[in-house]
Parts: C-alpha cells; sequence; structure tokens
C-alpha cells in the first residue's frame, strides 16, 4: 500500500466514524421522544399535517441505520447516499427557514433548544461542512475493508 | 451506466427504518407518540 492510499483510507476511516457516531447520537434523541421531534418538524412548516408523524417517526430510524451501516458494515456508499441526502434535506429546511425568518430550534438532535436565526444558521453551515466527507463517501472504494487494514492479522494467522 | 452503489440495500434501509419507526412509536409512553398521518398526540402549543 502506498503512501497516498494509506493517507486516505484513514480519511476514510476518520469520515465514515465521524458521520456513523454523529448521526447514531442525533438519532438517539428523536427516536427516545418522537412527540419532541414532530414538533420541530411541524415548527418548519414545511411537509403537510398528515406527513409528519411518518416523517418523524422514519427518519431518525434511517438516520441510525446508516450511521450504524457506515461504521460497521461493508455497505459505506449506500449508507454515505443516505447521509448525504439527509444532509441536503436538512440544509435546504434550515435554508428555507432562515429566509422565512422563523425564529425555532433546529431540532438537530431531538432535545428542545433557544433556537433563533443564529442556531439556524450554524446548524446549516455544520451540515454543509458534514456533506464534503460524506458526498467524498459515496464515490470511494471501500479501501478501509479492501486495503487489508482490518484483516491483515486474521491473514497472517492463515 | 452503473452506480456506484447497490440501490437495493438503500430501498433496504429505509423500509427497515419504516418498520422500526412505526413499532418504536408503541414502545414510547402516549404522550411521547405522535399519530402516523398527523403531528404529536400532545402538541406543544401554549407551552413556549
Amino acid at each position: 500500500m502506498t503512501m497516498k492510499a494509506a493517507i486516505f483510507a484513514w480519511m476514510e476511516f476518520v469520515a465514515r466514524t465521524g458521520l456513523g457516531v454523529l448521526f447514531t447520537y442525533s438519532a438517539w434523541g428523536k427516536i427516545a421522544d418522537p412527540g419532541i421531534f414532530a414538533n420541530a418538524v411541524m415548527r418548519y412548516e414545511l411537509l403537510p399535517e398528515c406527513m409528519v408523524g411518518m416523517f418523524a417517526l422514519t427518519l431518525p430510524m434511517v438516520e441510525l441505520l446508516a450511521g450504524l451501516a457506515l461504521v460497521f458494515t461493508k455497505w459505506m456508499r449506500e449508507a454515505a447516499l443516505l447521509v448525504s441526502a439527509m444532509l441536503a434535506m436538512f440544509i435546504a429546511a434550515l435554508a428555507w427557514a432562515i429566509l422565512r425568518g422563523l425564529e425555532i430550534d433546529c431540532g438537530c438532535f431531538g432535545v428542545p433548544s433557544i433556537g433563533g436565526r443564529a442556531e439556524l444558521i450554524v446548524a446549516a453551515v455544520r451540515d454543509v461542512a458534514l456533506l464534503i466527507p460524506s458526498a467524498w463517501l459515496i464515490f470511494r472504494r471501500n479501501a478501509w475493508l479492501a486495503s487489508g487494514l482490518c484483516t491483515r492479522r486474521v491473514g497472517n494467522v492463515a | 451506466m452503473k452506480l456506484p452503489f447497490d440501490i437495493r440495500v438503500v430501498i433496504g434501509i429505509v423500509a427497515l427504518a419504516v418498520v422500526l419507526g412505526v413499532l418504536n412509536n408503541f414502545r414510547v409512553y402516549e404522550e411521547q407518540r405522535v399519530k402516523w398521518f398527523g403531528g404529536p398526540v400532545v402538541s406543544d402549543e401554549g407551552t413556549e
């Protein structure tokens, strides 16, 4: 393995672990109390009320499964696609709320917060920053598992 | 055109998420639940 490939493999490991842990953590609060998250979704005034319930129940589970899949499974690119799609959706929703001047909490981690325009802007910038490594992972060959970094010890024993 | 990912896995994750989400609604306390085709069971309007 060349130095460049090793650096990319470690970058991939950091991106996978970081995004996976963040999404799993952010799903936790929403799964624990779907009602609070549904209220947060309603305040964006984006979805018709008949869709808020299913959205508030499904999205945290997608976050949880994609986060776990990103860290622990071979389906890194599929999980990264879901994470990127969710981040793009969050950015669009936050931009909508900022442009409309809504003074709401972002609902990002499933716990109520002070809210306001500044919090929405910080959340939007954070999501844009997270979208970069996430989109990179979609097109990345599964180097961490394929490079032998995880399987070298098994190979030596065999 | 070959996609860099398996779309069946993506659909499978989303389908599993829908099932788990609906099951999670049975697990939580009644005041934390949401209507499947609606908003929260207990609205927080007027509490702020």
